[in-house]
């Protein structure tokens, strides 16, 4: 038992002596090339069919003869039959090994892995399964692990091939050029075009009487070789080469070498002519070369001295498997995210290379009421970028909602079960799963609508989220609604624009903000309330019921929604003191902007603040300041404490005692709706 | 200044005869519309082109041992019906299948092209879904494709010596990091 080895070692230093005068035949190696639909087909077919099920799962690779040492593998892959028949692509069969877990996947045994793909090569090998089907003989397979969730990738190729015999050149490899005449070349492309797919890969090519040549599969060829009895090989032996060196065949020879003198022992001492076609039919494979091929070491047919190599090295050239990150394609989320970037990316590449879209994505908005307005105020966000979006609201959805408030169903108001402000954030999400969007279930304290238990807990955390967020969209539909938030907004020093609409008029306004240098002698520009000379009382009281309800033409809201957005954003794009009418890269930044539908007009005048105001002025902002629960008890319940606070009562008093003005209706018109031309 | 679907399928035609000559690996392929069940016919070739890694900084290219590291390229010329054009759709891949980055993409354009494409903003590559596929491609803006056919004096009446599909291709082709054999400009149109 002892002096097997010992043998075995004699004749690898006799093997080594022996092959020194002749050029050792080395084979390029292949690659594994995957196309991203590859990984697509791989996680449906586990999450769908595979399941938890470790099979050996038959794949199809391909590789061309055009200088790529590539096997390449798709998603058709998985498919059992060979639906593209092109003549420039070659088949090769093995299978795919997706394990459960990345622990199985790192300890089964790579050896004892590689000699099972290795046997089952053998016994096709042996059992003349390969000689049939040629398409087995560059066999392959990839053993891999999936994690389905972070789309990560692990994998390992292995071309498995028999490490020995060793095989020399015969002489320097020539062009097929020299050899073959331009005739023999037509008929070598003719015979190769009449071949099934899985044959043209490897087959034979025999000199016929008349000096042409005729095509033969492998099997033909290989029944030939068995009846010759001359010491000289016929014919040439032809195998579509990937390789890209000049000297060196490609991995799928080496296979089919070790198959050759297995069942031809006969040629195992002469030269065999070997073909290497290269390039393509419609070229004539100009391109191939002539090898002359002999074997340097015999005594590789004994089963226990096979040993099996092929793994694929990695990027790093070492021997380990290969990892890949596919989230950013994979993963629907991600994708969507940058989809929507790359959209917006696009009108800066176009249009406004100066467009600061980071200041708008960043924004956190606070969308107080989420009816019409504030549905169609979030989508435009939402288009625009932005990730943070808050609604507050303190109704539910109702069966009249849904056809005009684009965020909602017919389901959510089933039941009448869903509040507008939850709905409408997880719908958000539902359309944009990267939206941070939260909906808070409250209702705003107004002046004049009496006390309400909650009121004062809720002025606080209304402050709070004011303060917590860039920018405040006023888009309730009552006027006094609209007078806490404002002033809340003016004592933060943040921006908040109002959205109010009338029945085919609208109103888009930007809240002035303070101005940091007075230096400049701009004034503070006006407020909501800023040119109107009335408390906000109980506007809701003594109305019919078109008139408690906003009834506009339905386009009204969209105009003024999608004005609101676009305010914010050329607004953000500025960074201080944005004065009326300021320019910045998408044009002016208007105060204000009123609409007419009827005769489809559009005006962009702008005030100063009113030092008076009722909301923005800094008397009222002071009394909140100093006694805070005195002064918001007033407000609630004497609907005449802020007029007397700012001093529009004795302002009005005085222009009542002129008595020189004719004070139309129309100018004191409540509810914040601008219905009739101003 | 627009292109017929008609003359677009002649010229694709002319294009892969061409292609077959020297081996370029243009194919014909042919979609079937699941509207109406019409076969639409576009070209496709797929390449593995060895690329700089200095152009691609990401992690797979301080890994790797090479200078250069394969890139699978995949180009689809579609015919595109709104615009009246040839429309390039086209995406690239490192070989374990993971996509390139709009940026590597960028990076990869012919060098002396760069500063114009930065600055001319109509060069502008996208990415969008295939209309066959339905996954994410590549796409130069199909609405410059016709200025490009008008410069280079295309009208649907005239008569070429040329495949105007070639000239517009080889236009555009440092755009999109396609190689393009001198001798298409040595071949005059089969007609």
């Amino acid at each position: 038992m002892a002096s097997l080895p010992e043998t075995a070692s004699i004749n690898e230093d006799y093997s080594k002596t022996s092959i020194k005068d002749e050029t050792l035949l080395r084979f390029e190696p292949l690659s594994s090339c995957l196309d991203p639909n590859f990984w697509f087909k791989v996680c449906q077919l586990k999450l769908e069919v595979d399941k938890l099920d470790e099979v050996h799962r038959p794949l199809i690779g391909y590789y061309t003869s055009n200088n790529n040492p590539y096997m390449s593998f798709e998603c058709s892959s998985f498919n059992q039959e060979v639906n593209d028949e092109t003549v420039f692509k070659y088949i090769a069969r093995g299978y795919c090994l997706n394990k459960n877990t990345i622990d199985s996947f790192k300890i089964c045994d790579k050896n004892e892995l590689l000699k099972e793909f290795g046997e089952r090569l053998l016994d096709n090998i042996r059992s003349g399964k390969a000689i049939e089907d040629p398409s087995i003989i560059p066999a392959f397979d990839v053993l891999m692990y999936t994690d389905l969730k972070r789309y990560i990738f692990y994998y390992w190729f292995a071309f498995p091939s028999f490490s020995g015999p060793k095989y020399c050149l015969n002489d320097v490899p020539t062009l097929l050029l020299n050899t073959f005449s331009p005739t023999q070349f037509d008929s070598l492309v003719f015979g190769f075009k009449n071949l099934k797919i899985n044959q043209r890969g490897f087959f034979g090519v025999v000199s016929t009487k008349e000096g042409n040549l005729t095509v033969m599969t492998l099997k033909d060829y290989i029944d030939l070789l068995k009846n010759n009895m001359e010491s000289d090989s016929v014919g040439y032996l032809v195998f579509a080469d990937p390789s890209d060196l000049l000297n060196n065949p490609g991995w799928p020879l080496r296979n089919l070498l070790y198959l050759i003198l297995f069942h031809c022992p006969s040629i195992r001492t002469s030269v065999l002519r070997v073909i290497a076609l290269r390039g393509s039919p419609t070229t004539k494979f100009s391109a191939s070369m002539l090898f002359n091929i002999k074997v340097s070491s015999e005594n590789f047919l004994r089963q226990d001295t096979i040993k099996f190599v092929g793994w694929e090295k990695n990027a790093k050239g070492i021997f380990c498997p290969k990892y890949v990150d596919l989230s950013k394609t994979m993963d629907s989320t991600k994708q969507a995210k940058e989809s929507v970037d790359l959209n917006l990316k696009l009108m800066k590449w176009r249009i406004a290379p100066d467009l600061n879209l980071d200041i708008v994505a960043q924004s956190k908005c606070l969308i107080i009421g989420a009816g019409t307005l504030g549905c169609c105020v979030a989508r435009n966000l939402m288009a625009w970028g932005v990730r943070n979006i808050t609604f507050i609201d303190n109704g539910k959805v109702s069966y009249s909602n849904p056809v005009r408030q684009s965020l909602y169903r017919h389901s959510h108001c089933i039941n009448s079960n869903t509040y507008k402000a939850i709905a409408a954030a997880d719908v958000l999400r539902e359309i944009h799963p990267e939206i941070n969007s939260t909906g808070v279930v409250m209702s705003i304290p107004m002046p004049g609508h009496a006390a309400n238990i909650d009121d004062h807990k809720n002025v606080d955390l209304l402050s709070k989220l004011i303060e917590d967020h860039d920018i405040t969209f006023l888009l309730t539909d009552s006027r006094e609604s609209r007078w806490l938030p404002t002033m809340l907004s003016t004592l933060h020093n943040k921006l908040a624009i109002t959205a109010a609409l009338g029945f085919e008029s609208y109103l888009v306004l930007r809240h002035g903000v303070k101005i940091q240098d007075v230096s400049t002698g701009e004034q503070k520009l006006g407020c909501y309330f800023c040119n109107d000379v009335t408390a906000p009382g109980n506007s809701l009281v003594d109305k019919t019921l078109d008139q408690q309800c906003t009834v506009t033409r339905p386009g009204v809201s969209n105009i003024a929604g999608a004005l609101a957005v676009e305010l914010f954003v050329s607004y953000v794009q500025l960074k201080n003191n944005v004065l009326a009418n300021a320019k910045c890269c998408l044009g002016i930044i208007p105060h204000s902007i009123r609409g007419f539908i009827s005769d489809f007009q559009q005006i962009i005048p702008f005030t100063s603040s009113f030092f008076q105001c009722i909301a923005c002025s800094t008397i009222v902002i002071n009394d909140f300041l100093n006694k805070k629960e005195e002064f918001l008890n007033n407000v609630f319940t004497n609907p005449n404490y802020l007029e007397d606070l700012t001093g529009l009562t004795s302002l009005k008093n005085e222009f009542e005692n002129i008595e020189i003005f004719e004070i139309n209706d129309s100018d004191v018109e409540d509810s914040g709706t601008y219905s009739k031309r101003l | 200044m627009s292109m017929t679907c008609q003359q677009f399928v002649e010229y694709a035609a002319d294009l892969k005869n061409h292609s077959d000559l020297i081996d370029d690996g243009w194919n014909l392929c042919q979609y079937q519309c699941p509207m109406n069940g019409s076969l639409i016919n576009y070209l496709v070739k797929k390449k593995i082109q060895k690329k700089n890694k200095s152009l691609l900084k990401s992690i797979h290219s301080d890994s790797l041992m090479e200078d250069k590291i394969p890139i699978v390229c995949e180009y689809h010329i579609l015919y595109n019906p709104s615009y009246s054009c040839p429309d390039v759709f086209f995406n690239m891949w490192y070989t374990d299948g993971k996509l390139l980055s709009l940026e590597h993409v960028w990076s990869l354009v012919h060098s002396f092209l760069k500063q114009n494409v930065v600055h001319d903003k109509w060069n502008a590559i996208t990415q969008e879904m295939h209309p066959f596929s339905n996954t994410p491609f590549f796409r130069l803006h199909p609405c410059k494709n016709t200025h490009v056919l008008k410069m280079l004096g295309f009208s649907p009446k005239n008569n070429y010596k040329f495949n105007p599909l070639i000239a517009w291709l080889s236009t555009i082709s440092p755009l999109i990091g396609l190689e393009m054999h001198l001798s298409y400009g040595n071949k005059e149109l089969k007609s």
